[in-house]
């Protein structure tokens, strides 16, 4: 090797860092540097959505799936709710033996997930979404057991990523995309993507090969809203049931908080749809500062000091906001927002443009709030 | 230290890394500058060169059991894909992803300063590795097979069912691609 350049300080400091690490995975530890596939998956998507924190909670009380809502007789009334979820979802099943929905869910911003198990689940399971006997720290004892299917819709273009491919599904359109998300003894993680009357799907799976995957792919069916409600968990049924007074909600939630300026809670885009009290907290509380940050914003480029101080200010009381304080006992949301607002005051991110961070950071974007120009 | 700069390739590093830490410092001063200085010309700015810098060596060390490369261009082919694979990324989600640093508790810390004289010193330096290049001009099939393998980590026969192709027709592919890229680096290193 010949000699090497002299590194910059800010490489020689990530150099000494990464021996440490490296230092630190020699020693015997438990296996807690496996990335769970499962809600990785969701992570990746979300990015700023807590929901496994938000999951724990409500499923301490059900454990059981959901029984035969209709059973043979007439198709069963559902609350308006989950009609609407219905209707805004795919409707994907995954209808091979022993295969069933442990979880579906739908955000603000017009994004969702459905979770789909091989074999029974437990109480403990169930938090993560995995069969029961699975060892959370290896992906081989899930292989051929886990699936999911991610759809969004946006204007900004898709989730599509991976190589080119054209595999057949069950729904009547090709997957387009392929993407190697993870790969070991005994498993493959794959994520294919594909599109359908203007929704983006992935369906994500661990398999233990590629046949496994086209079998899983060739199998997942449209349904509709009465087959898709019925193959619900019933703890999905209950809490999007639960939201049918989601205004008042709202309203509750944004007790205590500095609004902007003409602040209605019809600025808070689709709440009707999400089920999960941390999601919802997420999308009332992102709105707010959304609007905030694009009021700084603009006052900043049109020199009006007053009106960025008064944004500043206002955002400065967010630890203060009693929607945060509970949700910080749950997730990383009220940290994440109330170091956005603290960085309004120096104004940039660690030396880059704040509004893009935020526009990343809180998804401002998926909110429906423009926040104007980056720079 | 200097033993094994001076005497270990870089397949042989990212073997010893799974075992001495010192092996994967040695793997990562050879190459930081390289990727980082490749990253800059994929990125709008330095500080998210660095980033994305970062992440990568992470990624790697997180996966050294994983690699499985037969020689040192594919040992920095695999480097340069990790990071090709964030750069994909980060275009696509218009944001950094840095979940492998923070599982592994590095941090990414520089003084705007320091990256301003960094930029100058880039700039002068010029052109991105030969690596990144080389791999950039491999014929599709060959680059794919290449990913497939190497980065993707596939068995041939996954790889093969993939592209459409036999497992023979796979093989044959990253063959020609890892000694394509072989050639390549020792013509730049002459």
């Amino acid at each position: 090797m010949s000699t090497l350049e002299p590194l910059p300080p800010h490489l020689e400091r990530l150099g000494r860092d990464l021996v440490s690490a490296a230092t630190e995975l020699q020693r015997p530890r438990a296996r807690t540097l496996m990335p769970w596939p499962w809600r990785t998956s969701r992570s990746l998507i979300r990015g700023r959505f807590a929901l496994p924190f938000a999951l724990a909670g409500l499923v301490v009380a059900v454990a059981a799936l959901v029984p035969n809502l209709g059973g043979s007789g007439p198709a069963p009334a559902f609350a308006a709710p989950l009609v609407r979820f219905a209707q805004a979802s795919p409707r994907v099943l995954l209808p091979l033996p022993g295969w069933h929905v442990v979880d579906a869910n739908e955000e603000a911003s017009g994004m969702g997930e459905i979770d789909f198990v091989k074999g029974s689940t437990t109480a403990r399971s169930r938090v993560l979404d995995v069969p029961a006997g699975a060892s959370l720290y290896r992906p081989r004892s899930v292989s051929g057991r886990i699936a999911a299917l991610t759809w969004y819709r946006t204007p900004e273009g898709g989730l599509v990523e991976g190589r080119k491919v054209s595999i057949a599904t069950g729904l009547g359109v090709r997957v387009t995309r392929l993407f190697v998300e993870g790969k070991g003894r005994g498993y493959l993680d794959l994520s294919a993507f594909l599109s359908d009357a203007g929704l983006e799907m992935r369906f994500r799976a661990m398999v233990r090969n590629m046949t496994m995957f086209r079998q899983e792919l060739l199998a997942i069916r449209t349904v509709d809203v009465t087959t898709f409600l019925k193959a619900m968990p019933s703890y999905v049924i209950t809490s999007i049931s639960a939201t049918g007074d989601a205004p008042k909600t709202i309203r509750k939630m944004l007790h205590g908080i500095a609004l902007p300026p003409g602040f209605t809670t019809a600025k808070i885009r689709s709440p009707g749809l999400i089920r999960d009290r941390y999601q919802l907290g997420a999308a009332v509380t992102g709105t707010v500062a959304c609007i905030w940050i694009r009021d700084w914003n603009h006052a900043r480029i049109d020199g009006d000091t007053a009106a960025a101080n008064r944004a500043i200010a206002a955002m400065s009381t967010a630890p203060h906001w009693p929607i945060l304080i509970q949700m910080a006992k749950q997730g990383g949301w009220p940290s994440v927002l109330e170091a956005f607002a603290n960085a309004m005051k120096q104004g940039n991110w660690y030396g880059r443009s704040l509004v893009s961070n935020v526009n990343g950071g809180l998804g401002c974007r998926a909110l429906g709030v423009k926040l104007g120009p980056t720079r | 230290m200097m033993k094994m700069d001076s005497e270990l390739g870089d397949r042989e590093l990212l073997a010893a890394a799974r075992r001495d830490p010192e092996a994967f410092g040695v793997f990562y001063r050879r190459h930081a500058l390289g990727l980082e200085r490749w990253l800059r010309t994929q990125t709008p700015d330095l500080a998210t060169a660095a980033d994305l810098t970062a992440e990568s060596f992470a990624q790697a060390l997180v996966g050294l059991d994983r690699f499985r490369g037969e020689n040192d261009a594919a040992a920095q082919a695999w480097l340069f894909g990790i990071a090709r694979n964030l750069v994909r990324r980060y275009h696509r989600r218009g944001r950094v992803e840095m979940a492998t640093c923070a599982k592994l508790g590095v941090q990414v810390a520089y003084e705007p300063d320091e990256l301003t004289e960094l930029e100058t010193r880039l700039q002068a330096l010029g052109r991105a590795t030969d690596l990144a290049d080389a791999l950039n001009e491999l014929p599709s099939a060959q680059r794919e097979a290449l990913e497939l393998r190497v980065l993707d980590e596939l068995e041939y026969t996954e790889a093969a069912s993939l592209m459409g192709t036999s497992e023979q027709n796979a093989r044959m592919r990253v063959s020609r691609a890892l000694r394509t890229l072989h050639q390549r680096l020792q013509g730049a290193s002459r």
